[in-house]
């Protein structure tokens, strides 16, 4: 169908021949006698273009394209003039008005159609751009709309999935058929639980928002974690896993540290590990080889062969075949994460019969095996058996997310011990239950309704203070769908003394309540210790005092006398404190605030870390007053 | 100053007399006498006759306040000035109180050796 043309004259004869012009051309003419006629005609029906006469009484040219230039409707319908005028300034001043193009009168016919076809053009590729430049941003918003959902929204409901997936599994006695539908429920939502995490962090990755803070990672201590977590996997297919270290580790001279960030070296190797796996025959070897060179380098080599279809796209992202259950994220997420270290993945594709994936990160350092130890010795402990079964002791609960599953997820994971349990489904009516007993510990969601838990951890820290100066502050552990560095440090600094991310699987809720409490997972990388020259010469004494005070609370802890243990483990926080042993003291200072609390191997395992600290951390000693 | 100021330091904590001893002592201007013992701290208080005392909080036998009330009813030591150290309280939670905890003065143990010194200062002033 042909455009829909307005042409605005006074003079009917000008009409007629350009009605009849554009008639032959295929367009559809619609005539206006005067310039309001044009305004009301044009906002009555949007015409395609108009040629437009200036002269005319009542409302003339440069009247009507101003009129029409000024609504939203009709602004971007080209206004072609049409007129006897032809100075410069008359031009220009319709130019000003708002037209595209000026024609003389009179006028070849030619021209006129050339112009029309010209301007109809430019119009439909503009009106195009704009539609697809809609589009991008509608994808967009749609994007980030995705995200937050799954960052938030779908976390919440999937933490209740797999809790009540995981209680019908265990323990709802359930039989043949039904208990094998649990199986695949629980798996299911764990499945599902990887693609929104892994989503997640690669969409930051993607933007480069992803922060990263490098830090010296254990290699083969990693890897060999790894192993054992994916020996499940890998035993009833009859695949062996095996791990080759680098020589100077094999020898235990030396350990070798890769610069990077912990978890996305747990993440990458996991991807590649579960990879491998996968793709071996069953019987077959999957070996992991680490060797050391001015990078290090660690090969995951494994005895099936890539297809070839696969083979050049490897890591590209969603490519994946003769996978059940595939995302075709894994290898794409393992090499944005090695490129975020500073490193790289390739496929080595020298052995015909086997498939290579080699993984270079760069070196930190190789630190002999005492320095090692101190310098790992805090992290360990988040890193402490999953499967240990330690029980935490405490006997009120104060439970608080806006979310009712969760809660009730939360409450049958508890142990029969705890005799009271509150619930509270925002920060306000949080922080009035806080008030009305002693809660030793308080789980709480981040994100809720009315007031968050920010507000209520503040809140609640301030009325302790305020209230019971004397007594032990409640453990605060917040629960969040998002944990990011912003989350967690926003979070500490207004009262929590954790952050666990959600969803949590039960039977890690209370280890991970066990080992938070004794310093585990937030605990900052090993400071390095600084003591004033003059204090060189008694250090070795106080050392070995540390060390006593240390056997002495193994002795009472051994002993049941949780009292003495408070006694001793406060008498040493302070102690190191004083001497620069900060990090030391912190420790210290949580298992003086858990020895009521928490299990006795808990205690037990922040008493080795501390040990560690005292007998391996290199000190420096430093002029008093630098 | 031909008298060095004399400060008795109470904790039963060997590590912290041990270090209290060299950074005040250092300083050239401090007589410095430890005891890890309350009972002990009444006998030096009368002999040692000190013109301040820092005293640890929490002791076995004899605590803080043990110390206290003790050496108050010494005659010549009425009106020595008590110090409390103590890791109950971090630094700030004491600061933010003044440096007075119930109608004591108290540092914590957290606390810089400079601000220890600083405080000492302006409670001999």
């Amino acid at each position: 169908m042909g455009a829909n043309i307005l042409v605005v004259d006074d003079k009917p004869e000008n009409i007629t021949v350009l009605r009849d012009l554009l008639k032959g051309e295929g367009f559809t003419v619609r005539p206006a006698l005067s310039g309001e006629i044009a305004v009301r005609a044009a906002r009555k029906q949007v015409p395609d273009l108009i040629l437009l006469d200036i002269m005319m009484p009542g409302l003339d040219g440069y009247g009507v394209c101003r009129a029409l230039k000024s609504h939203s409707e009709t602004q971007e319908v080209p206004i072609l003039f049409l007129s006897a005028l032809d100075r410069v300034q008359d031009k220009v001043r319709g130019f000003e008005a708002g037209a595209v193009d000026y024609i003389s009168k009179p006028f070849q016919a030619e021209e006129v159609l050339a112009r029309i076809h010209t301007h109809l053009e430019l119009r439909s590729v503009q009106r195009q751009l704009k539609e697809q430049n809609q589009q991008l941003v509608k994808a967009a918003q749609l994007q980030e709309d995705v995200d937050r959902i799954m960052r938030h929204d779908l976390k919440g409901p999937l933490t209740t999935i797999i809790g009540f997936a995981e209680i019908l599994h265990q323990k709802a006695g359930l039989e043949g058929e039904h208990l094998e539908y649990a199986q695949i429920l629980l798996d299911s939502s764990f499945r599902m639980l990887d693609m929104v995490n892994a989503s997640f962090d690669l969409m930051k990755m993607e933007r480069g928002s992803y922060r990263f803070n490098p830090k010296p990672v254990d290699l083969n201590e990693l890897l060999i974690r790894l192993m054992k977590e994916y020996q499940a996997l890998a035993n009833p297919l009859g695949i062996q896993l095996e791990i080759k270290a680098c020589e100077g580790c094999q020898n235990g001279e030396v350990n070798c540290l890769a610069l990077g960030d912990e978890f996305l070296c747990y993440s990458l190797f996991s991807n590649l590990l579960k990879n491998a796996i996968e793709a071996s025959p069953p019987g077959g070897l999957v070996l992991i080889e680490v060797r050391v060179g001015s990078q290090i380098q660690v090969s995951l080599r494994n005895e099936g062969e890539v297809p070839g279809i696969i083979r050049e796209r490897f890591f590209e992202k969603y490519s994946t075949v003769g996978k059940q259950h595939g995302t075709g994220l894994g290898t794409y997420s393992a090499l944005l994460m090695a490129k975020t270290q500073g490193g790289d993945i390739h496929l080595d594709t020298g052995e015909p019969d086997f498939t290579t994936v080699l993984v270079v990160l760069p070196i930190a350092e190789r630190l002999s095996k005492l320095h090692l130890n101190a310098s790992l010795g805090v992290r360990n402990l988040s890193e402490g058996d999953p499967a240990n079964g330690e029980e935490v002791e405490f006997d009120s609960v104060l439970l608080v997310d806006d979310d009712e599953g969760t809660r009730l997820y939360l409450s049958k994971h508890l142990p029969n011990f705890v005799k009271q349990v509150g619930h509270a489904n925002n920060g306000i009516s949080a922080f009035e239950r806080f008030q009305e007993a002693d809660w030793p510990l308080v789980v709480m969601d981040i994100n809720m309704p009315l007031s968050n838990g920010h507000e209520a951890a503040e809140k609640m820290r301030a009325w302790e203070r305020s209230h019971r100066p004397d007594k032990e502050p409640a453990y605060i552990l917040g629960l969040s769908a998002s944990v990011d560095d912003d989350v967690i440090q926003q979070s500490l600094e207004s009262g929590y003394d954790a952050i666990l991310s959600k969803p949590i699987k039960g039977k890690d809720f209370l280890n991970r309540v066990n080992r938070l409490l004794t310093g585990g997972l937030l605990s900052p990388s090993p400071d390095p210790i600084a003591v004033t020259k003059d204090l060189e010469e008694i250090l070795p004494r106080t050392r070995e005092t540390w060390l006593k005070t240390i056997t002495e609370i193994e002795m009472a802890l051994k002993e049941g006398d949780r009292e003495r243990v408070r006694e001793l483990t406060h008498r040493l926080k302070g102690s190191l404190k004083m001497y620069g042993y900060y990090q030391a003291g912190e420790i210290a200072g949580r298992l003086e605030k858990g020895a009521n609390l928490i299990a006795e191997t808990t205690l037990f395992s922040g008493l080795q870390q501390l040990n560690r600290i005292i007998k391996g951390s290199q000190v420096t000693f430093i002029e008093p007053n630098s | 100053m031909s008298n060095p100021t004399k400060i008795l330091v109470v904790d039963d904590d060997t590590t912290v007399t041990d270090f209290l001893e060299i950074k005040l002592g250092e300083l050239g201007r401090f007589e410095v006498r430890t005891t890890n013992d309350g009972r002990d701290a009444e006998i030096l208080a009368a002999s040692f006759k000190p013109d301040l005392i820092l005293c640890d909080i929490d002791m076995p036998d004899m605590d803080g306040g043990d110390v206290f009330n003790a050496i108050q009813s010494l005659d010549q030591q009425k009106e020595v000035p008590f110090l409390f150290i103590t890791s109950f309280l971090t630094k700030d939670l004491v600061n933010e109180r003044g440096g007075i905890v119930g109608g004591k003065m108290m540092i914590s143990k957290d606390a810089s050796i400079e601000d220890l010194i600083a405080r000492i200062d302006t409670i001999l002033s």
